[in-house]
């Protein structure tokens, strides 16, 4: 037990020197979420602004359209005074798109043989307000085709319901919303920061992991096993001084994220759960990976390459429930998507001292599960970790 | 005795690499294993620690087996490999701590320990400094220090002088022979044989995984029965020669390879006239003479037909 602990005590002095752990584990990921949560975190937060007018002719849409479009976290959309104008606001660039909503379009509620025709200006370099224009004018569209629809049929059933079709329906107020149990429960700046957190401790954890190769590149590693200590032991130090690594690297970035940026990592013991749970699976990742390479530069290279494709797929960088199916099936083989899942869990756990709910639970026997099937590879490759043949 | 090594045999794949070697080490005595580069040296010391397990024979410290597994015996040892294994971003006496403590040793005793070491190697003025800032000496010196911290009964020594300055080899090599005074057993593997003659009670000639041969250096000596060995460089026809020389009365065996005639003999430096007289009868270009007096290197050069920097 002694030794353990100095060489787990040796290994953290030699981390806290190293300005490389500093910066993977701690500067690099809190430096990343603030400058996503800046540059974009109102969008994961599903506050989106776009530039955008809308030019209601009818007098009749605009009121409905802008509380629609408010709450479902469009902002910066306004109302426009003509046409010529916003066809030239969105020529120069200070619009990015804008909706026309002709005074015949009235009209066309109410004769069907009138076509429903609403205008939409984009720029070229604005896709997402060109799509959300567009996106509003088909819906509008729809409605009245709907409506239309509605009162053909009750024409030709003879009824004789008196149905007001003179003024736009509650639906054309137009959901957003996202819904469903696949989407996204953090807000944005929670998603950046424990997505970040979750992909540079793969690398913290790693470095760690490969430490035992580069004691055997500088030969420490033979003059420890030459020393009265089992080699069982040096190897659960090594593991155990990466894990620390990671653990600290992790809750740093937790306590730096809540208090800076206003994260919310939901309870502690299930920071500390999942993290420990996160932590097993990059341990035995690099294990896994350090027992394949055939030197440190190598495993640091497949350690890297691993981390950074796990934290794509996974969702650390953006919400894979929006990807496409291919992507959702694909992102269940990382670590980084239950670490995602099993967080997000947390932070709407009803208890706030003790986690609950499967999402939570799934997520840590998921992890658990993923350590204990690299942990086998790794326990394979073993005798190639430490250099030494039996 | 300290260690035994008995019939020790390792293969890695086809290829053995140490056949069947045997030698023992006693209390208090420096043996030296003689070899050139890929003879068998560090695979052999890294059998005897415990460090690469082993096709066969066996490894007794102090009478004890000494396997891949064994923990206990190895506090008996200290090991310094060929290659500097510190940590250069550690000081001079961290890396000595932490060596110190995996051996066993803390508060009081580590303390003391660490400061003799740091005081016999010459580096407590440079005790706290980053082993990062040490010149290749010093940290030769830390490699061998990190070794002897623990007071162990055998140090075990693997080319500890390689690519080291002679300032600081002089320095090695005297601090190996103070620690011999007083009493630790030394297993010290050298290609440079005046290190095994200045510092080693016995000598084991390793070669291609065998040891070819050993015992004290005068023991070697008179193997190849105490005669000079004398090198004529010639860009002439030297095998005609070969015959004239062996007839004479004073000449052991003569041969001729690549423009070079080894002739071992007694009393070269009086009787190298009369091989010269052969030279010039039979109009045959000298173009360096060269006489070795006895020693390991001719002894090297007897048993196998080579240099030992080869």
């Amino acid at each position: 037990m002694s030794a353990i602990a100095t060489i787990v005590g040796k290994d953290l002095r030699q981390r806290m020197r190293d300005k490389s752990f500093l910066i993977i584990g701690i500067v690099a990921p809190l430096v990343l979420a603030v400058v996503l949560a800046t540059v974009g975190g109102d969008a994961f937060a599903g506050r989106v602004e776009i530039k955008m007018q809308i030019i209601d002719e009818t007098g009749e849409f605009a009121g409905p359209l802008l509380a629609g479009l408010e709450e479902a976290g469009l902002t910066g959309v306004t109302l426009g005074e003509s046409e010529l104008l916003a066809r030239s606001a969105v020529q120069d660039g200070d619009l990015s798109a804008a909706l026309i909503i002709p005074k015949g379009f009235l009209t066309a509620l109410s004769d069907p043989s009138q076509p429903a025709r609403i205008l939409v200006l984009k720029r070229p370099d604005a896709p997402i307000a060109a799509s959300v224009a567009q996106a509003v004018a088909d819906r509008l569209v729809l409605d009245v085709n709907f409506d239309r629809l509605a009162q053909a049929s009750v024409r030709v059933a003879g009824g004789g319901l008196d149905l007001d079709l003179s003024s736009p329906t509650q639906d054309s107020r137009i959901d957003l919303k996202p819904i469903g149990t696949e989407t996204r429960v953090l807000d944005g700046v929670t998603y950046l920061s424990i997505g970040m957190a979750t992909f540079f401790l793969f690398f913290a954890v790693q470095g760690g992991v490969m430490s035992i190769l580069e004691e055997r590149r500088q030969h420490t590693m033979q003059r420890m096993l030459a020393a009265p200590v089992s080699r069982s032991s040096v190897m659960i130090a090594k593991f155990l001084s990466a894990g620390v690594g990671g653990l600290v690297s992790i809750l740093v970035m937790a306590a730096a994220t809540s208090l800076m940026l206003g994260a919310k990592w939901g309870s502690l013991l299930g920071v500390i759960l999942l993290a420990t749970a996160g932590v097993l699976v990059a341990l035995t990742l690099g294990a896994a990976v350090g027992g394949l390479a055939k030197n440190v530069d190598q495993g640091q290279q497949f350690g890297a390459i691993m981390a950074t494709v796990l934290g794509l797929i996974g969702g650390a960088f953006f919400p894979v429930s929006q990807g496409p199916p291919s992507l959702r099936l694909l992102s269940k083989v990382s670590p980084h998507f239950w670490l995602l899942r099993g967080f997000g869990a947390n932070t709407v756990s009803p208890d706030p001292l003790w986690p609950t709910g499967w999402d939570f639970w799934g997520s840590v026997i998921v992890l658990l599960g993923m350590s204990g099937a690299l942990a086998g590879i790794g326990y394979t490759g073993r005798a190639k970790l430490t250099g030494l043949g039996r | 005795m300290i260690l035994e090594c008995k019939s020790i045999r390792k293969r890695f794949g086809d290829h053995t690499v140490v056949d069947d070697v045997s030698f023992y080490i006693a209390p208090g005595e420096t043996y030296g294993l003689l070899g050139p580069n890929g003879a068998g040296k560090t695979t052999t010391i890294s059998i005897v620690c415990g460090l690469l397990g082993k096709d066969g024979g066996e490894v007794l410290i102090k009478g004890q087996q000494m396997n891949t597994g064994t923990v206990s015996l190895r506090s008996a040892i200290g090991y310094v490999p060929q290659e500097i294994a510190l940590y250069p971003e550690l000081s001079a006496r961290e890396n000595l701590v932490f060596f110190g403590r995996l051996q066993g040793f803390k508060g009081p005793q580590l303390k003391r320990r660490v400061d003799e070491v740091l005081d016999v190697i010459g580096l407590a003025d440079r005790a706290d400094d980053l082993v990062a800032e040490f010149s290749g000496g010093m940290t030769r010196r830390l490699n061998i220090g990190v070794g002897m911290t623990h007071r162990p009964e055998l140090l075990i020594l693997d080319e500890p002088t390689v690519g080291v300055d002679p300032q600081s080899r002089n320095a090695i090599l005297g601090a190996v022979e103070r620690l011999a005074t007083e009493g630790m057993a030394v297993l010290y593997t050298t290609h440079y044989m005046e290190e095994a003659e200045r510092l080693c009670n016995r000598v084991g000639i390793i070669d291609h995984g065998s040891v070819i041969a050993e015992g004290t250096q005068r023991d070697l000596v008179r193997q190849i029965g105490q005669l000079d060995r004398v090198t004529i460089e010639s860009p002439g026809a030297l095998s005609p020669l070969v015959e004239q020389i062996e007839a004479l009365t004073f000449v052991s065996t003569a041969s001729a390879k690549e423009g070079q005639l080894r002739v071992l003999l007694r009393d070269g430096g009086r009787n190298l006239t009369r091989i010269l007289h052969l030279f010039e009868d039979n109009d045959v270009e000298v173009r360096g003479v060269q006489i070795d007096v006895p020693d390991l290197e001719a002894v090297f050069l007897h048993l196998t037909g080579r240099a030992l920097r080869d």
